[in-house]
């Protein structure tokens, strides 16, 4: 698991040791983590402060990220959540781990009278492929575009390259523009970066581009929208109605809602010229879906069934542990309908939809 | 029925002399036999918070039935059963404990808030009075750590109402002036935030400019101020909201010039203070840590920098006296101005070359 430590300018590669594989495909529906990871670790709620969201790829549990208590006080602490809801520290000093050093501290040769003299990163996205980790990052001093490459186990290698990139909103080059959130994927044959900035530029780059002290120019293939920052991006695979595989990408927004793509619309964009046009306050995209998954902030892929998703619930303002059915990308509880109503009588007409919707309950409350 | 040893049975906290010490919570006054009897057969890890558990309360007296204990572990000592949590208590929380070990006793404990002055914001970079239309970015200095996620709040920029700028109102807010970075940008002890101004308001020739326009517009005046509900770490707000006004100049397009930076060495076995003066105010924290004095041997040059003139005077003081001979002092080409351009390119043009990473200028200087 790799976790990245902004303050300490590394990415952490902790191991976790062989998992047991889940025996069962089965939905989370834990509402108010938040809340109840605040009472495990003994401080008020605004005390915990949620920061991402991963997947075992093997157990399939949740492993969610979080900080508890503010600035110095702050304990960086991953709690490990199983398919039942079960909830257990990740013990993060007992764990074997390596690192990766990004940037290194201020010198304590050199002291900057009345000012802080450390220039800090950012960490703002990981990326694994195929033994490589990308790690991209925002300066709070100067600001850059730096995209890290390293291979796994760490080496002493650390390769780095700039990418610029057009920004169809503000219709220029950009050259220092830090990527948000970004994937590695094989587009036409070849793996690419996905990445997503701020503002909202989607460019794939080919990985063999990233060469170490190399500039790199990425391809906008689309423009998600002005006045928004992207918060993730997900490629994951789901089985259509023939059985066949269906790959997608999924970016959630801080300001929009999440937009699904086919990755063919993907790599045929990508195929083409990038955009060099304006694209105004327009969305200018491969073809999406906008799936009803508002107030998603993190989303991994959990199995062949669902997606796992961090949500925060626009009623109660909490946020909840929730497992979304790939395909149909919503929560059926989230709606009053009609068919809740007690007495409700399905009609033949209506085909499966007595089974879909038992299927969701059972799903979401585990009701069956 | 009650057991007569009952009323001796007592949840204690624990805190040791030194205040900084994570605190324990203790049940006392079991008995010699209940100790043995939990020595002999002791409670398994899901049995434990059933017999004994503490709880962080906020908004209630009792913990709720959807409350959940905090993690921790249990140790059976010699007179006492003792729960450690695994994270240490908090300043300004409430704990209850209760206990279902040869009694029913429930006990609370708040932690007091530490008696500390209000947060206030010490100054903000730039200090020039006068900010380019195209500033890049704003650091605010704290006196105390901070909570992250509130700049978005609690930090505003206001246009001031001129005689070439009439408004109705004395001051009007503008909007969407800040990048919303997925992580805000602090040092490691969260004491400066960086704020970086959208640099798609910033760069020249925009469709963004055209309909939100530029943040900035020459020869206005603006205010920048940090609210007052910009709380600390344990969420104490600041004494009062603090401001900087500035007056807006035409934006800075240009690469800073090598050429117009000019470097007085100081005399030989003094303290006195290596001077490089800047044609214009560049950002500080790259001041601090893009230049690096480095003697005849190559080696780098302890001492302190301080910056005057609105950032457009550098000193450098070395720690031991300068002694006679030759030195360098070494520049990062990513040097950046308040308007983001570097040594090598302007903010919003790409460069003619292809950038170089961490590439260095180096200017020789003779004591």
């Amino acid at each position: 698991m790799f976790v990245g430590d902004a303050k300490a300018g590394a990415v952490f590669a902790f191991e976790l040791g062989p998992a047991p594989a889940a025996s069962e495909s089965r939905a989370y529906r834990l509402r108010g983590i938040d809340g109840k990871i605040a009472d495990l670790l003994g401080v008020a709620p605004g005390e915990v402060v949620i920061r991402d969201l991963a997947v075992h790829p093997v157990s399939k549990e949740a492993y969610v990220a979080v900080e508890r208590g503010h600035a110095g006080q702050a304990i960086p602490v991953i709690v490990r959540v199983s398919q039942h809801g079960e909830l257990a520290p990740l013990p993060l000093d007992t764990l074997p781990f390596t690192r990766l050093v990004l940037s290194q501290p201020a010198s304590a040769d050199l002291v900057l009278k009345g000012g802080v003299a450390a220039r800090t990163l950012s960490i703002t996205d990981l990326a694994f492929f195929d033994g490589e980790l990308l790690i991209s990052g925002l300066s709070s001093a100067d600001f850059s575009s730096t995209l890290y490459r390293a291979r796994y186990p760490f080496c002493d290698q650390l390769e780095t390259s700039t990418v610029e990139i057009y920004h169809a909103v503000h219709t220029q080059n950009e050259t220092r523009a830090p990527i948000q959130t970004m994937t590695v994927l094989p587009l036409n044959g070849q793996p690419h970066v996905l990445a997503v900035y701020t503002c909202t530029p989607l460019v794939t780059m080919p990985l063999s581009d990233l060469k170490n002290g190399a500039h790199v120019t990425g391809k906008t293939i689309g423009e998600l929208g002005y006045g928004n920052t992207p918060l993730d991006v997900l490629h994951f695979q789901s089985q259509g109605e023939k059985g066949q595989v269906q790959e997608h990408v999924l970016i959630t927004h801080k300001h929009r809602g999440p937009m699904l793509f086919s990755v063919d619309s993907i790599a045929a964009s990508s195929a083409k010229e990038g955009m060099h046009e304006p694209a105004g306050f327009n969305i200018v995209a491969p073809p999406f879906m906008a799936v009803p998954m508002g107030g998603v902030i993190r989303v991994d892929d959990q199995d062949a069934q669902f997606l796992c998703a961090l949500r925060r619930d626009p009623d109660t303002g909490s946020i909840d542990l929730l497992s979304f059915r790939k395909g149909v990308f919503f929560q059926l509880h989230d709606h009053v309908s009609e068919y809740i109503l007690p007495g409700y009588v399905y009609s033949e007409s209506q085909g499966g939809m007595k089974q879909f919707q038992d299927l969701l309950w059972s799903d979401e409350l585990g009701i069956k | 029925m009650s057991n007569p040893s009952d009323a001796t049975v007592r949840i204690c906290l624990s805190q040791g002399q030194d205040s900084s010490a994570q605190g324990t919570f203790e049940v006392r006054g079991l008995g010699d036999e209940l100790l043995a009897q939990l020595r002999f057969q002791p409670p398994t890890a899901t049995e434990w918070p059933q017999l004994f558990a503490v709880f962080v309360v906020t908004d209630t007296e009792r913990p709720t039935a959807a409350s959940l204990p905090m993690w921790g572990s249990y140790r059976i000592e010699q007179d006492l059963v003792r729960f450690l949590p695994l994270y240490p208590l908090c300043e300004g929380h409430r704990y209850f404990a209760r206990c279902c070990l040869g009694a029913h006793v429930e006990a609370s404990f708040a932690l007091p808030q530490k008696d500390r002055p209000p947060p206030q914001v010490l100054r903000i970079y730039p200090s020039a009075e006068a900010l380019p239309e195209n500033l890049l970015r704003f650091y605010v200095y704290f006196s105390q750590p901070m909570r992250q996620g509130q700049a978005e709040t609690e930090v505003r920029l206001y246009e001031l109402a001129t005689d070439s700028a009439p408004s109705a109102a004395a001051e009007q807010e503008v909007e969407g002036v800040f990048l919303d970075p997925v992580a805000e940008l602090w040092d490691p002890e969260q004491t400066r935030l960086t704020l970086i101004l959208d640099p798609g308001r910033v760069k020249t020739g925009l469709a963004a400019h055209a309909k939100l326009g530029r943040a900035l517009t020459p020869g206005r005046r603006y205010r920048l101020e940090v609210g007052c509900g910009f709380r600390n770490a344990w969420g104490s707000p600041l004494r009062s909201a603090f401001s900087k006004s500035f007056a807006v100049t035409n934006s800075w397009t240009e690469p800073p010039l090598l050429s117009r930076f000019q470097l007085v060495p100081p005399p030989a076995r003094t303290h006195a203070p290596l001077q490089l003066r800047l044609p214009m105010p560049m950002d500080h924290v790259l001041l601090a840590a893009f230049l690096r004095v480095h003697d005849q041997h190559l080696h780098p040059v302890a001492g302190e920098v301080s910056l005057h003139e609105d950032e457009s005077l550098w000193h450098f003081v070395p720690r031991s006296p300068w002694e006679p001979g030759p030195y360098v002092l070494e520049v990062n080409q990513r040097l950046e101005d308040l308007a983001g351009n570097t040594l090598q390119a302007a903010f919003d043009r790409p460069a003619a070359q292809p950038l170089a990473h961490n590439a260095r200028i180096a200017l020789p200087f003779l004591i």
